[in-house]
């Protein structure tokens, strides 16, 4: 098995979009993805984390792809932010990532 | 449902021109106060089944409807005065994603679902399962409003950078829409036990469903603000002072109108 490089994308943004972005994500191709929930924390817009159980609204959920390369990478960085993170609390950043079975992560076709 | 409306649009305008917000947020906040808060609503029914205060037993259903019509109404002000301010079409109207993520949302699905399940089977049909609801009810509640406080004292941490004058918005409001409700309900020949429980519907602020519906169409909004002064400063005003304050409001409106 070999190591090859790819590229993760992490965004971290409110659950209430997740849907949306997750939508937004299969209708640019990507076929796979991890979604971490229960994130907290506090960003520049000063809007806190209200955990609470109440309800989505102060939760955020971490959304990782694995992707095989750097375009495909900003393809998705450019769209979430467009889209979403202009209006919604969030970051998205990219990560460098070695991985086996690279074709797990090839076959993702992002097109515009 | 048009009662949720008018009261949305009051609010809108009340918030924006009393308290200088932009649109969204002001948008926003009648959002949460034109919708219900199921807490108080529920609160409120105690109270008058404890003091043995009869009402007509269907005002309490009316909760979906005041709800959704006050949520939209505040959306498609908000989103109106967001595009009149950056003169441009970004925030163009999507009204059936809107409708969709009202009525999708965990809280609505399940309040609704609730009333269709009660009205499919009718009296006979969840006696067997009134016993476990019936019981429970005021235990269950009694947590529920625990866990409330612990949650209201977070949303008045997240206060303390605001503008002070909405303080003096989330404890007016409410017992003006109460009073608008009364005279409403009053006029229409409700019972005062009738016209307070309309009162809770117009003076409650939702803090579970609104939030959620809020945010997704008005991001611009700050949710601290609305939640915090909904969940730390209206809740438990309307619990504590509120519901008798509107159940003495509504018999003297009784007397005043026989």
């Amino acid at each position: 098995m070999e190591l090859e490089n790819a590229t993760k994308v992490v965004i971290i943004t409110e659950t209430i979009i997740e849907s949306s972005i997750l939508r937004l994500l299969k209708s640019l191709g990507v076929k796979g993805f991890t979604i971490y929930k229960d994130i907290t924390g506090e960003g520049g817009r000063g809007i806190r984390s209200v955990s609470g159980g109440l309800s989505e609204l102060g939760e955020n959920v971490r959304i990782e792809i694995i992707v095989s390369n750097e375009e495909k990478a900003r393809l998705i960085m450019e769209n979430v932010c467009d889209k979403y993170l202009s209006k919604y609390a969030g970051i998205i950043y990219l990560e460098n990532v070695q991985v086996i079975r690279i074709e797990k992560f090839a076959n993702q076709n992002p097109h515009s | 449902m048009r009662c949720g409306k008018r009261r949305a649009e009051l609010r809108k305008k009340k918030s924006r021109k009393i308290l200088s917000l932009d649109p969204s947020n002001a948008g926003s906040i009648a959002g949460h106060y034109g919708a219900v808060s199921s807490v108080t609503l529920a609160a409120c029914i105690v109270f008058l089944d404890q003091m043995k205060v009869p009402f007509e037993r269907f005002i309490p259903a009316l909760y979906p409807f005041t709800d959704t019509a006050a949520l939209i109404t505040a959306i498609v002000l908000g989103r109106a005065g967001v595009r009149a301010i950056n003169n441009n079409n970004e925030n163009g109207l999507d009204i059936s994603a809107i409708l969709r993520e009202a009525i999708t949302s965990k809280p609505s699905v399940l309040l609704l679902g609730g009333f269709i399940i009660g009205f499919i089977n009718g009296a006979q049909g969840i006696k067997s399962v009134m016993p476990f609801f019936d019981t429970l009810f005021p235990g269950v509640i009694t947590l529920f409003m625990l866990d409330m406080g612990l949650l209201a004292t977070v949303g008045l941490r997240e206060l303390k950078t605001v503008n002070k004058h909405i303080f003096s918005f989330a404890l007016l409001m409410p017992p003006l829409h109460a009073l608008a409700a009364i005279l409403l309900a009053t006029a229409i020949g409700l019972s005062p036990g009738g016209a307070t429980i309309f009162s809770v519907l117009a003076a409650g602020a939702s803090y579970i469903s609104a939030p959620v519906v809020m945010r997704t169409a008005l991001p611009q909004a700050n949710p601290s603000l609305s939640f915090g002064i909904a969940l730390g400063i209206t809740f438990p005003f309307n619990v504590t002072v509120g519901i008798p304050l509107y159940y003495q409001i509504a018999v003297m409106a009784a007397g005043l109108f026989p």
